[in-house]
């Protein structure tokens, strides 16, 4: 009886370990992500570095395109996101600066992104 | 009588010890199921991922970011922390393949340019400061036969100034071979535009001397005029120009 159990428990064991390896340590490459799924950390990055950028083209129709690398029909939604995530996560003053730059430039390229902005997005 | 009896006990459950093979075959069991439900059956939703957990393009997309995000401000501490995140390695070759890539399509002359210049400074070959706004930038178009269409000051820990030229056709490729001639008070410099292929086949540079103007004349004709070395904080300024042909 003993052994049946401690058979069990080894069981039970592998299967920990088999399910931690193959969801955190090793997950099966078929379900790489996209960039949407990015965590929301990465997807306020990613929209710095589009800031950024737009600093120096000060393009902002570029500045969309790369937007739409995060998914978003809109991509005042993302920037929205990324100064939300920027104000409440202590970034830096001018990094806040320049997001809210781009925001207002892509606003004034194309007044009719604000007006498409739904709850919902 | 005793004694002979414990021996007899003793030899009698040696053979009973049989290694725990049963505890291999459970855990082998274990993780074999373990591997089918998490591979298989249920695998990782990819929700809330880290840019290494993009598909290949997407990463390179990423990269591509983090090297243009680069070319603006200068900022190389954050540059390497976000190529980090993206994982996989040798970050600079990473950078150097793509940028190579990069400068076989025409529209992408600028990203191949800005993923080559990360990958430069990541080697320490360049060491780039802050981005200087150029609002008012001195350096004059003499002849319509380019335009600029990127200028940027990028403030070097180098030991001079210098200018740094890449030269595209009307359909944005960049043009080998071009006679450059930089023309000064002294003796003038010549180059050719393709004489560091790893830049690209329409880049050249030169050394600038402080306090003088320069012209260049790109096949005899006169192309800029007012070309001033400029020092800024921490080291001398290589001027970044692009130039197009109409």
């Amino acid at each position: 009886m003993r052994r049946y159990i401690i058979f069990l428990a080894a069981i039970a064991i592998g299967l920990l370990t088999g399910l931690y390896y193959g969801w955190s340590v090793n997950p099966v490459q078929g379900t790489a992500g996209t960039s949407a799924q990015l965590r929301s950390d990465y997807q306020a990055d990613y929209v710095l570095m589009v800031a950024e950028t737009y600093r120096s083209t000060q393009n902002p129709e570029e500045s969309v395109l790369q937007l739409a690398f995060l998914g978003e029909v809109n991509p005042v939604l993302s920037m929205d996101a990324a100064m939300t995530f920027a104000e409440t996560n202590g970034f830096a003053r001018q990094d806040i600066k320049i997001l809210r730059d781009l925001y207002n430039a892509v606003l004034e390229w194309d007044p009719s992104l604000a007006l498409t902005l739904t709850p919902d997005g | 009588m005793d004694k002979p009896n414990a021996r007899t006990t003793r030899t009698a459950k040696v053979p009973q010890k049989r290694p725990p093979l049963y505890l291999l075959t459970g855990l082998t069991l274990g993780i074999i199921v373990g591997l089918f439900l998490s591979w298989v059956a249920f695998p990782a939703r990819p929700d809330g991922i880290a840019p290494a957990g993009l598909t290949t393009e997407l990463r390179e997309q990423y990269r591509v970011m983090v090297a243009l995000a680069f070319a603006s401000s200068g900022d190389l501490g954050r540059a390497q922390a976000r190529l980090t995140q993206l994982g996989g390695g040798d970050s600079a070759r990473q950078l150097n393949s793509q940028a190579q890539l990069a400068l076989l399509d025409q529209d992408s002359q600028r990203e191949a340019r800005a993923l080559d210049q990360l990958a430069q400074a990541l080697k320490g070959e360049e060491q780039i400061g802050e981005f200087v706004d150029l609002s008012n930038a001195p350096i004059l178009l003499a002849e319509a036969v380019y335009s600029i269409t990127e200028q940027q000051l990028l403030c070097d820990a180098g030991d001079g100034p210098k200018l740094k030229l890449f030269f595209l056709d009307a359909d944005g490729l960049q043009e080998a071979g071009l006679e450059l001639r930089l023309l000064y008070e002294g003796s003038p410099q010549e180059s050719y535009t393709g004489l560091h292929p790893e830049l690209g086949p329409g880049h050249a540079e030169f050394d600038l001397t402080e306090d003088q103007e320069y012209e260049l004349n790109v096949q005899g004709e006169k192309t800029l005029i007012e070309i001033h070395p400029v020092r800024c904080e921490g080291g001398w300024g290589t001027w970044l120009l692009t130039l197009r042909r109409n």
